[in-house]
């Protein structure tokens, strides 16, 4: 735990020119800085600082006793220009979900994270400009973006990989890992075009398996052969800037009442593909990531009370694995079409309810398939408010069919005042330990948090 | 201009409608199913307050007093038990518990609003400070126990008498409606409940004003459904009675219909609503539209007599030329007493009682001078049973009198005779009256216009006699600076000011903020009976009122004191209902209020129902004798004119003048006082009763002219013809009257009785009194020279009704609701709103603060960028700060009409737009007490969701507003948009709402927003603040638009979902 020589590591290393810029910028912009107006102006400053205490009720390794302070500026430059930056600074008490420091082997070395000991990280989230073109209106840098209608679980929202630390618990901003991007903005006549170019080579950030959160369902991880040794080699993870990059495209518009989109993405699945040879030592399991084609498309509309969302999406040439011994790698590429329907009704004074249909399909079904052909997920959130909105109780339900198994979240949240909100909830697994979240059933905790922002 | 060409345009006018019966049948029938089709539009109004004027200060004072304090009149069920115990058992303690849980159920009453021994609360000190819990907080299960709660609940002075009977006895749950209109309902569902209750003991009343004002409703419904048919029924009997013929009793009929139904068809075209009174209307109208039907018909029958072979047309036009001119000159008296009232009354429903039956009048002529001879042109003569020739009576021609006009030859007879006698009794008659008159009491309870045999009488006097009352007066307190309420001075005087007034008589006890403050500082000095008193230090009263929203809902105070601790409202209680009783304290309160709150920016305001009431009963007395005295004038100087002699118009006058004297003397017999309805009774009976007496003077000096008969001879010739017709007019109008007296509400029935004793007294004056007033003064205008001069032809006189249509027109329009006359129609205000000049485009600063009940402030500003896209409006909002909110933005598209609007609120933390249900427009946004209709339409109504209504016209700090209505147009969208109704107060010169008031779907109270600061900029009217405030919850939020420009260059694609992703 030296500290000194992290923090030596971190200005020389790759958030040194960021927090350099951030600073040149911000000293040109202080007044007095240069002669007349200053060419860069700090228009925002603030910060949020959130305390979050989970309280575990088995897994003696769940307790987590965390901090985040999340400082964000924002600069004004000349032609409309404005630059965003959003960093944040984590520490656990407990350092169960990471348990000392970890590789950041999935994350492009551009991004990796600054780690302050065992304990505390921090990380430059998002750093962007926002520059009007003309009719173009272009964001460049690190950053998040986000496609789909679907609330809770991913289908189209694949643009930017995703930290699992904690499954799928913390809010999908803050689990969201933004990335180095381009991303171009026009509008003609009525529909609204977007291309995205990503040249940043992060994928989702998988526990290991000493953490609590560590994937063991065999959806994801094929089971070994009892007596038969196991060799688990770092994936492979791609790294050649344009190369690799990931490029997408999306048009959307307004049409009849309808909110339309349509989108292409010709990207790297988020998650590797458990390749493996057997040789005469054993298994050796060598993770690749594996590009695949992306074909969606997104409507929603209102009917009276009624709000519809649905989004649908082709992945052409997914690697899955699979448990034939007569395959080579034991990953089979097929095709995977997606689909998820919501229905939102707020028909009842502060009342909220929000249901979703979630189902994949692989389609040529490779023998011996891990997952399911068909898998369904449902959810269910219900949300009062009372108090003009100072107060709200939530509840989210997701189940999976397949397994019956399933995760519910109650949640009540009250602002204090403006600046401080608390909260108490507790996330409940249930269902079988194969299952996406019977396997985390040990981890049913309580959660209590406060956030202050200014 | 002589007489024969005068004499010729009133012949040419029958002519012409004899030439074309036809034509003049089918006009009168298109004009009379014009008002009849207008007539389902017809408004009921049972209230009380109807009857105040609507200037009247200390009522528009008493709405401001409902504003800050929610006071409305209220219903209550009282529970009585006279055991020893009295209600402190078990069991009438689980009743009173039942009856208020039960009471939230019944429709239309307010939830929030009940109030009883079950829901108050007991006020006593704890190591910790206050504690308040409600008393029933755990159902006593044994009789230890209920004595406890009696000990605790009689301990507190506040609820002594208020909401237990001092002696035990009684609790009273009191309750509030919501919707006064439907309290009748309420009233009904509430007796029903009490049907539903445990069965006990105990007895149960249901009482109140509230309840008064559902009562009369029902009844003015089942009083119409009854009276007017019974007096129509009357009217067909006395018809055949009098001719015998069937033409003889439906032409009357046709007349009064058409009669009834115009005037009430221009009711409804008025918009002047169904009083309580307006019953009488009709039965009256019916009554004076038969009058002239009887003449006419009574003269053609006759003239029929003399000549059976006369041509139809021939008999119409002579009938008519003789009996045209008193048939007009006696609607023109008729007139002219409903004009004394027009002219004296300050209440609505009394001017408007007049003003239609003026219009009444008019139009009873109208046809008689219309409808009448056509019909009777088109009819072959027939000969009435009733007028048929003595054919068998040598050298006599003309109708053989019947029994009728025997009997009416033996009373002239006998009167001529005995005329001596007549005038002293007359004169005794008249010198009784007017001591009566100077005596008379002026005297009204509302409770007394109810039957005693009624349950609701029954039960106002138990709580009369149990509890501290069911009328009350109002003080308002108002000081000049917030939280002034806290200084014990002020306290004190108030208290001053609430023992003073205790001491007078019916006055049992009042509440204020004082009797809370006494009660805490006792809790908190270990409930010590010498420590119920004021605390000395403003800061105690500040701290007991911490501690007291500490323990309990701060909203208790709500009656007592406002929000801000600057005005607070002491309710007197009285027992007593009466004028007299109310008058006496009210003119006390009001000494007092002026004497000892004048200094330290202390103010004091008597209000309350009793003073109310007392104000306006007040200048009933005085109006009455202005108005009778006016209807006497206008009918003299008729007379007079008409006849070409003061002394004639006096000699007419002095048979009502002795009626409405007899009146008087009869009230004072009986003991009926003056109130709104008997004070009409005397204008009515002078228009009425001058009849009578126009038609025999008329008559006489005809026959003398004529016929060359000397006096006494005329006077003798007069009984058979006019006598007899006479007769008839006088039944139809007294039986139709009469009807009245089977009234369910005391006071109509007083009202026809009245009348009643008017109408027969003017008759047996006129038939009686005059001749012999004639045989005995021989007055100079009946000497036979004075005969020949012709009197005014009808050709002039008929200028007179015109003079006094044209004079009455202006009254019309001046007073009928301004909703008719001057008032722009709802739909015109709510196009004038929505056609408001407004940019294409704007960007404002919004700074939105949100204050709950309690005083905490959160403040958010935000930036607002409108814009319109043709016949689209785009409208999006960018939150700004605080921090939490930051990036927060609401975007909504207002798409032409059969698109459904279309909205995405962008929030942050999910870094997605979301599409939301723009029928959720009823929900309030973003926690503020705005919908997010609201915000979309920025002061204005969607004139697709509502109907349209002006109410009338406001004085709002010093500029005009007119009081628009809007209710949604269907269930649907009233659940949509969540307001049940929406009352608008619209500033004219800017069209623009100034101060609104909504209430919820179930037709609760909702919230009042406020526009101020309203300024102009680039020609385009805008408030700068906006003011929203929830009733229900106490919570307000404040729009502040700091900074405003209109017609900025700004980018499109702001209102695009990306815009909206990318923020400001």
């Amino acid at each position: 735990m030296d500290y000194r020589a992290a923090l030596r590591r971190f200005t020389a290393d790759r958030g040194g020119p960021f927090i350099g810029a951030a600073f040149g910028i911000y000293v040109c912009a202080a007044p007095g800085a240069a002669h007349g107006d200053p060419v860069v102006s700090l228009s925002d400053a603030g910060a949020t600082a959130v305390v979050e205490l989970a309280v575990p009720k088995e897994a003696e390794d769940g307790l987590k006793s965390e901090l985040r302070v999340i400082p964000s500026l924002e600069f004004s430059l000349p032609k409309s220009i404005r630059l965003k930056m959003i960093g944040r600074f984590r520490a656990d008490a407990t350092d169960h979900f990471e348990p000392g420091v970890p590789d950041d082997n999935s994350t492009d070395p551009i991004s990796r994270h600054t780690y302050l000991g065992d304990q505390a990280e921090m990380e430059l989230r998002e750093f962007y400009a926002q520059i009007p073109l003309g009719d173009v209106f272009l964001t460049l840098g690190k950053q998040q973006i986000v496609w789909g209608k679907a609330d809770g679980l991913k289908l189209l929202d694949v643009v930017n990989p995703q930290s699992f630390r904690e499954f799928i618990l913390p809010e999908f901003d803050e689990s969201r890992i933004p990335l180095w991007s381009v991303n171009a903005e026009t509008r003609i006549r009525d529909i609204d075009l977007q291309f995205i170019l990503i040249p940043e080579q992060t994928y989702h950030e998988i526990p290991k398996s000493d953490s609590p959160f560590a994937i063991t369902s065999p959806r994801f991880v094929p089971p070994g052969v009892p007596g038969v040794p196991v060799t688990q080699l770092p994936a492979n993870r791609p790294s050649r800037t344009l190369a690799d990059a990931d490029a997408g495209v999306r048009a959307s518009t307004f049409l009849g009442g309808w909110d339309l989109s349509l989108l292409y993405f010709f990207h790297y699945e988020d998650i590797p593909a458990p390749s493996r040879q057997i040789t005469r030592r054993g298994v050796i399991v060598q993770p690749e990531y594996d590009r695949a084609h992306l074909i969606g498309g997104a409507a929603s509309k209102a009917f009276g009370d009624l709000t519809l969302r649905a989004e649908a999406g082709y992945t052409v040439g997914r690697a899955l694995a699979v448990g034939d011994r007569r395959d080579a790698d034991g990953v089979n590429e097929s095709d995977v079409v997606a689909g998820v329907v919501g229905l939102d009704w707020s028909g009842f004074g502060d009342v909220f309810v929000s249901i979703q249909l979630f189902q994949d399909y692989v389609l040529n079904e490779p023998f011996g398939l891990y997952r399911p052909e068909a898998d369904t997920t449902t959810t269910l959130f219900l949300r009062r408010k009372y108090m003009n909105d100072t107060v709200s109780l939530e509840l989210r339900w997701l189940s999976n069919v397949n397994d019956g198994d399933g995760l519910i979240r109650p949640k009540a949240v009250y602002d204090l005042n403006d600046a401080v909100q608390v909260w108490v909830g507790a996330d409940v697994f249930y269902g079988d330990g194969d299952g996406l979240f019977g396997q985390f059933r040990r981890n049913d905790r309580a959660v209590l948090g406060m956030s202050y922002g200014f | 201009m002589t007489e024969q060409a005068k004499t010729s345009l009133q012949e040419r006018y029958f002519s012409l409608i004899t030439t074309y019966p036809k034509v003049v049948l089918v006009l009168c029938f298109i004009l009379a199913a014009f008002f009849a089709s207008q007539m389902p539009r017809l408004v009921k109004d049972a209230s009380v307050d109807a009857f105040i004027p609507p200037e009247q200060e200390t009522a528009i004072y008493r709405h401001k007093v409902e504003r800050i304090f929610g006071l409305k009149d209220p219903m209550a069920i009282a529970v009585v038990n006279d055991t020893p115990e009295g209600i402190f058992n078990p069991k009438s303690l689980a009743l009173i518990a039942w009856i208020t849980r039960e009471l939230e159920a019944v429709p239309n009453v307010d939830p929030d609003r009940i109030t009883s021994i079950a829901s108050a609360k007991n006020i006593v000190g704890t190591e910790e400070g206050l504690t308040v819990t409600p008393f029933l907080e755990q159902a006593p299960e044994t009789q230890d126990e209920a004595r406890h709660v009696r000990d605790a609940v009689m301990d507190i002075p506040l609820y002594t008498g208020t909401l237990v009977a001092k002696d035990g006895t009684g609790a009273l749950i009191i309750f509030e409606v919501l919707d006064a209109a439907r309290a009748e309902e309420t009233y009904e569902a509430a007796q029903e409940m009490l049907k539903r209750a445990p069965a006990t003991t105990e007895q149960m009343h249901v009482a109140g004003e509230g309840a008064v004002g559902g009562y009369w409703s029902a009844v003015i419904d089942r009083d119409s459904r009854r009276l007017q048919p019974l007096a129509g029924l009357v009217i067909a009997v006395i018809m055949w009675l009098a001719f015998r013929t069937k033409s003889g009793v439906l032409m009357p009929l046709a007349v009064v219909l058409a009669t009834v139904v115009i005037t009430m068809g221009a009711m409804a075209l008025a918009g002047v609503p169904y009083y309580a009174i307006t019953n009488s209307l009709t039965v009256l109208l019916i009554g004076m539209a038969v009058a002239d039907s009887i003449h006419i018909l009574s003269q053609y029958y006759e003239e029929l007599a003399h000549d059976p072979m006369a041509s139809a047309k021939e008999l119409v036009i002579r009938t008519m030329m003789k009996i045209s001119r008193p048939v007009l000159l006696t609607s023109l008296t008729t007139f002219s007493g409903f004009m004394g009232i027009v002219l004296t009354s300050s209440m609505p429903p009394m001017i408007y009682f007049a003003l239609f039956a003026m219009l009444g009048v008019t139009v009873a002529l109208l046809y008689s001078l219309t409808l009448l001879p056509a019909v009777l042109t088109l009819m072959a003569p027939r000969i009435s049973p009733a007028f048929a020739p003595a054919a068998h009576e040598p050298g006599s021609s003309g109708p053989r009198p019947d029994i009728y006009a025997r009997v009416m030859t033996a009373l002239g007879t006998w009167s001529v005779a005995n005329s001596k006698l007549v005038l002293a009794a007359s004169l005794i008659a008249v010198l009784a009256g007017g001591y009566s008159a100077s005596q008379l009491m002026v005297e009204r309870a509302r409770i007394t216009n109810i039957n005693p045999d009624q349950p609701l009488y029954k039960a106002d006097t138990a709580i009369n006699k149990r509890f501290d009352g069911t009328s009350y007066i109002d003080v308002v307190v108002e000081t000049n600076k917030d939280e002034a309420l806290y200084n014990p001075k002020f306290l004190n005087r108030m208290d001053a000011m609430q023992r003073h007034l205790e001491t007078l008589p019916h006055v049992q006890g009042s509440t204020s903020i004082v009797d809370y403050l006494k009660q805490m500082n006792r809790a908190m000095n270990a409930n010590a009976q010498e420590a119920y008193r004021i605390p000395e230090s403003e800061d105690l009263v500040a701290q007991y009122f911490l501690l007291y929203s500490a323990t309990s809902d701060p909203a208790d105070f709500k009656e007592v004191v406002d929000y801000n601790y600057k005005t607070a409202n002491i309710r007197f209680y009285m027992n007593s209902g009466l004028y007299t009783h109310g008058k006496f304290v009210v003119e006390e309160a009001e000494r007092y209020a002026r004497e000892e709150f004048k200094t330290d920016g202390l103010s004091a305001v008597v209000n309350g129902r009793v003073t109310v009431d007392y104000h306006w009963i007040e200048a009933l007395a005085a109006t009455h004798f202005w108005g009778v005295g006016l209807a006497l004038v206008i009918v003299l100087v008729l007379a007079s004119l008409s006849f070409k002699s003061l002394a004639a118009g006096v000699f007419t006058v002095i048979p009502v003048f002795v009626a409405v004297l007899l009146v008087y003397a009869v009230m004072a017999v009986t003991g009926i006082t003056l109130e709104p309805a008997t004070s009409m009774f005397a204008a009515i009976a002078i228009g009425l009763g001058i009849d009578f007496s126009i038609h025999t003077v008329e008559r006489l000096i005809l026959l003398m002219r004529e016929q060359g008969r000397p006096l006494n001879e005329a006077i003798q010739q007069i009984f058979p013809t006019t006598g007899r017709a006479l007769f008839f007019n006088f039944a139809a109008i007294f039986l139709g009257f009469g009807v009245l007296l089977t009234s369910e509400l005391p006071t109509i029935q007083r009202f026809g009785g009245m009348i009643d004793v008017a109408i027969l007294a003017g008759f047996l004056a006129s038939l009686i009194i005059l001749p012999a007033l004639a045989a005995a003064l021989k007055p100079a205008f009946l000497d036979p020279a004075s005969v020949q001069r012709a009197p005014l032809g009808v050709g002039r006189a008929a200028v007179l009704p015109a003079v006094l249509l044209a004079l009455a027109l202006p009254l019309f329009v001046a007073l009928t609701p301004a909703s008719a006359a001057e008032l722009p129609s709802g739909d015109e205000v709510a196009a004038n709103i929505d056609a408001r000049e407004e940019s294409t485009s704007s960007s404002r600063t919004l700074r939105m603060i949100l204050i709950d009940s309690s005083g905490d402030q959160r403040v958010r500003d935000t930036r607002v960028f409108r814009r319109d896209f043709g016949a689209e409006k785009k409208v999006v909002l960018f939150f700004q700060s605080p921090s939490r909110l930051k990036g927060t933005a609401f975007l909504t598209w207002d798409l032409p009409a059969g698109t459904e609007d279309a909205q995405w609120l962008y929030l942050p933390a999910a870094r997605k737009v979301r599409r939301i249900s723009a029928s959720d427009r009823g929900d309030y946004f973003l926690g503020t007490d705005f919908t997010y209709e609201d915000i979309k339409r920025d002061t204005k109504l969607s004139l697709d969701d509502y109907t349209f209504k002006t109410l009338g016209t406001e004085d709002l700090d010093g500029a005009k507003a007119i009081l628009l209505e809007a209710t949604p147009k269907t269930p649907e969208i009233a659940r949509d948009i969540g307001y049940g109704r929406v009352l608008a107060r619209v500033r004219t010169d800017i069209w623009m709402p100034v101060l609104v008031e909504y209430w919820d779907k179930s037709g609760n109270p909702l919230k009042t927003v406020r526009l101020s600061d309203i300024q102009q900029q680039d020609g385009i009217w805008g408030a700068n603040r906006v003011e929203s405030q929830n009733v229900k919850t106490g919570h307000r939020t404040v729009f502040e638009y700091l900074e405003t420009s209109y017609n900025d260059e700004f980018d499109n694609n702001l209102f695009t979902e990306q815009g909206l992703k990318r923020g400001l």
